[in-house]
C-alpha cells in the first residue's frame, strides 16, 4: 500500500481497514509532527501532549486524511499547514486561559507553562518538520534495503554498506577503514569493498526516491518532491 | 560538515538526472578522495610517480570489479570503458599495461573507448594517446 492509498484509505469513514490506515498513518508521521512541535518551543512533554491533541482533534475527529485531496498537493504540504494551524490555535487557547479572570483576579503574568526554547535544535519549525520528515523516509529506506540485500545473500555487502555509509549516517561514527573490512570480511582488495559500497549506495538512492514516489501524486513528481526537500532542508541552514 | 540528509537527497537526485555516470564516480571518490569525478581520477597525475601508478592501479581493480558486479547494466557498461582508460592513463604515463590482459584484447577495448562519442573527450583522448604508443613499441606487461 502506498502512502496515498493508506491517507485514502484512513479517509474514508466505512473503510475496513480504516483503523489500521490510521495508525499506521500515525506511526509514519509522528516524528516530523513532533520534531516541527518541539522546534516551536515546547519540551518534550508538552510536545508528545499536543501531538497527541492533534491526532486526536484533527486526524481522527475532524478526518484530516478524509479532506486530502491528491489534486491539490502533496499530503506532506496539507500536513505541516495543518499542525502549524493547530499550534497557533493550541496556543491562543493557553494564553486566553491565562487572560482569563480567575476567582475575581487576573491571572498572574508568570510564564509557567509558556513553552521554552528547545536545546535539541536550532531549526526552524518547517525545517524541523522536514529534516524529520526526510529521516523517516531514510529510515524507511535503509530498511528496504537491508531486507533485500540480506534475502538475496549478500550479507557482506550489506555489512560494507553499514559499515561505510549507514552507520556514519545515523550514528555520526567515523567510517570503519576499508582495509579493517577487507580483513574482518576475507574480501580481495580495497576496490571490491568499495564497488560492494557502490551498489549499496545506488540501491539506497533508489529506494529514497521510491519512498518520496509513495508521497507524492505521481512519478513526474518524484524529482521536484526531493528538490523541494533538498531546497527546505539546506535554506538557513546554519 | 555534511549532512546525511541532504547528502542522501543529493545521491538521490544524481541517480535520477544521470543514473549512468553516478556509480563510477561514487567509485573513484571511495579509492581517490582527493578528485572530484572519475574522470578527473584517471586524467589528472599524481606529482608523485609511484602514488600516480599506485592510484592507477587501485581504479583499475575497482572498474574491473564493477564491470562485473555492477548492480545495472549502464553501471557495467560505463565501468569497462573507464577500466579501459585507467589501463590508457598507465600507458601513457608509466609506459606499461598495467594489468596481465592480453594486448590485443586491450587494444581493441582501447579503440572502442575512443570511437564512444558518448564517452568524456579526456578518456577518449587518452585511449587514442595509448593506442599510438602501443603501436609504436612494444609495451611492458604487468607481471
Amino acid at each position: 500500500m502506498t502512502d496515498w492509498s493508506m491517507i485514502l484509505d484512513a479517509g474514508q469513514v466505512d473503510s475496513p481497514s480504516r483503523s489500521a490506515s490510521l495508525d499506521r498513518l500515525v506511526r509514519r508521521y509522528w516524528p516530523p509532527l513532533f520534531a516541527y512541535v518541539r522546534a516551536t518551543g515546547c519540551s518534550a512533554s508538552e510536545a508528545n501532549d499536543i501531538v497527541q491533541g492533534f491526532v486526536a482533534d484533527v486526524i481522527l475527529e475532524r478526518n484530516l486524511p478524509g479532506h486530502a485531496d491528491r489534486g491539490r498537493g502533496r499530503f506532506r504540504g496539507l500536513l505541516f499547514r495543518s499542525i502549524g494551524n493547530y499550534i497557533r490555535d493550541h496556543h491562543r487557547r493557553n494564553q486566553s486561559l491565562k487572560r482569563r479572570p480567575e476567582q475575581g483576579r487576573v491571572a498572574s503574568l508568570d510564564v509557567e507553562g509558556c513553552p521554552t526554547p528547545s536545546d535539541q535544535s536550532t531549526d526552524d519549525p518547517e525545517q524541523a518538520f522536514t529534516r524529520h520528515w526526510v529521516a523517516t523516509l531514510l529510515r524507511r529506506a535503509i530498511e528496504t534495503v537491508r531486507t533485500s540485500f540480506i534475502d538475496q545473500g549478500r550479507e557482506v555487502e550489506w555489512e560494507i554498506v553499514e559499515a561505510r555509509l549507514v552507520r556514519p549516517m545515523i550514528d555520526g561514527v567515523p567510517p570503519i577503514p576499508y582495509s579493517n573490512l577487507v580483513e574482518r570480511f576475507e574480501m580481495r582488495d580495497v576496490p571490491q569493498a568499495a564497488s560492494f559500497l557502490v551498489n549499496g549506495k545506488r540501491a539506497l538512492g533508489q529506494a529514497i526516491l521510491a519512498e518520496i514516489g509513495e508521497t507524492v501524486d505521481s512519478p513526474d513528481q518524484v524529482d521536484d518532491e526531493a528538490r523541494d526537500l533538498l531546497r527546505l532542508l539546506t535554506e538557513n541552514a546554519p | 560538515m555534511t549532512d546525511p540528509l541532504t547528502d542522501s537527497l543529493r545521491w538521490a537526485l544524481a541517480i535520477g538526472s544521470e543514473p549512468e555516470r553516478s556509480a563510477v564516480d561514487w567509485l573513484a571518490a571511495e579509492l581517490v578522495p582527493d578528485r572530484p569525478d572519475a574522470v578527473a581520477a584517471i586524467c589528472e597525475a599524481d606529482p608523485e610517480s609511484d602514488e600516480d601508478l599506485r592510484r592507477l592501479r587501485l581504479l583499475k581493480s575497482g572498474f574491473k570489479t564493477l564491470r562485473l558486479s555492477g548492480e545495472h547494466s549502464t553501471d557495467r557498461r560505463l565501468a569497462a570503458r573507464h577500466y579501459a582508460a585507467t589501463i590508457a592513463a598507465g600507458v601513457v604515463r608509466h609506459g606499461c599495461w598495467i594489468t596481465r590482459q592480453r594486448p590485443d584484447r586491450l587494444l581493441s577495448a582501447l579503440q572502442d573507448l575512443a570511437a564512444d562519442d558518448a564517452m568524456d573527450d579526456s578518456l577518449r583522448s587518452i585511449a587514442s594517446e595509448a593506442i599510438a604508443i602501443a603501436n609504436d613499441r612494444l609495451i611492458e606487461q604487468d607481471s
